[in-house]
């Protein structure tokens, strides 16, 4: 009884060091298929996206480099999370996603909705740590007619499983 | 294993677990997660179209086109300073040039940037006067996938990785 008393005690803490601290940084609102499918083209408004979702990372206009807010992660070097400055990027990538399915013109704006998820994997021993920090991020891009209001189409590519 | 011996492993490895904190002996990570390099590394990305390249890894970071705008490029991710950098402009021209050998370039062909980095650093814990001190160094890698694409039919064509230390 003693034995096993011993072992349930050690257990946990032997656990707990090796898989350590598993500290997560998230950045936004969580975007799941079902979210997504809550958001209709042609039928769900800018008004409703934003209930939704929230305000956008960035909104794309054709013709204007767009600024995106950065997602925070976990610096290697340092035990902190830290944020970058917002990215100054080209809008065209942006539209250029929708181009093949859709007719673009000035009225169209391209939302950009991020979720990223910053860990710390790895294990720890009594004298070495071995850690991998991992960020995933899951992207939705929605293309908004200015005009009407209204959400004409989407794109959803996740990288969490 | 008796009891007294079993408290002593607990209570020793909840002193080092004190000790050791949440800190990083040897850690690697994915900066940033614009592109994952291993993932387009193992991507037959010359059997690819546009379609499905948006589809494993969305819309590229820049385009140049012949006579098109600049491209902005974010600069080198720097280890320590990884805060306030401006981005790099760049001609489409110079773009074209890299693959100027293997191809003619015309104004049909389009060109996509993605970019990516790494970090990994390697530290060591060292018992001082005044609790442990760690030493890490840190290397980064970023990357540049250039991927060449024929405007008229969507396909790709051909890639360059560049790899900036």
């Amino acid at each position: 009884m003693k034995r096993l008393i011993s072992a349930l005690m050690l257990l946990p803490s032997i656990l707990f060091m090796m898989t350590g601290c598993t500290p997560k940084v998230v950045t936004g609102l969580k975007i799941d298929h079902t979210i997504v499918k809550s958001i209709k083209p042609e039928k769900t408004t800018k008004v409703e996206l934003f209930d939704i979702l929230g305000v956008p990372q960035a909104i794309a206009v054709q013709g204007r480099p767009a600024y995106i807010f950065s997602h925070g992660e976990w610096a290697v070097e340092y035990e902190i999370a830290y944020y970058p400055e917002p990215q100054l990027i080209q809008e065209e990538p942006l539209f250029e996603l929708f181009k093949s399915r859709n007719i673009l013109k000035d009225i169209h704006r391209v939302y950009l909705y991020y979720y990223t998820k910053s860990t710390r994997e790895g294990s720890k021993w009594p004298l070495f740590i071995n850690e991998r920090v991992v960020t995933k991020i899951d992207r939705l891009w929605v293309l908004v007619n200015e005009e009407s209001g209204i959400v004409e189409d989407l794109i959803f590519i996740p990288s969490h499983k | 294993m008796n009891f007294i011996s079993a408290k002593s492993i607990a209570l020793t490895c909840c002193l080092m677990m004190f000790f050791h904190g949440c800190a990083i002996i040897v850690s690697q990570t994915e900066n940033r997660a614009e592109i994952d390099i291993e993932k387009v590394k193992k991507s037959k990305l010359i059997s690819m179209d546009k379609k499905q390249l948006f589809q494993n890894f969305g819309p590229p970071l820049a385009i140049a086109r012949h006579n098109g705008p600049p491209l902005y490029i974010p600069s080198k991710p720097q280890v320590s300073s990884h805060l306030k950098k401006e981005p790099e402009t760049l001609e489409p021209l110079s773009a074209f040039e890299k693959f100027s050998k293997k191809h003619i370039v015309n104004e049909n062909h389009v060109i996509y940037l993605y970019v990516g980095s790494t970090v990994s650093g390697y530290g060591l814990y060292v018992s001082g006067n005044y609790g442990p001190v760690r030493t890490m160094s840190v290397s980064l890698k970023s990357y540049r996938v250039w991927i060449l694409i024929d405007g008229r039919n969507e396909k790709i064509l051909d890639y360059v990785i560049e790899e900036l230390e």
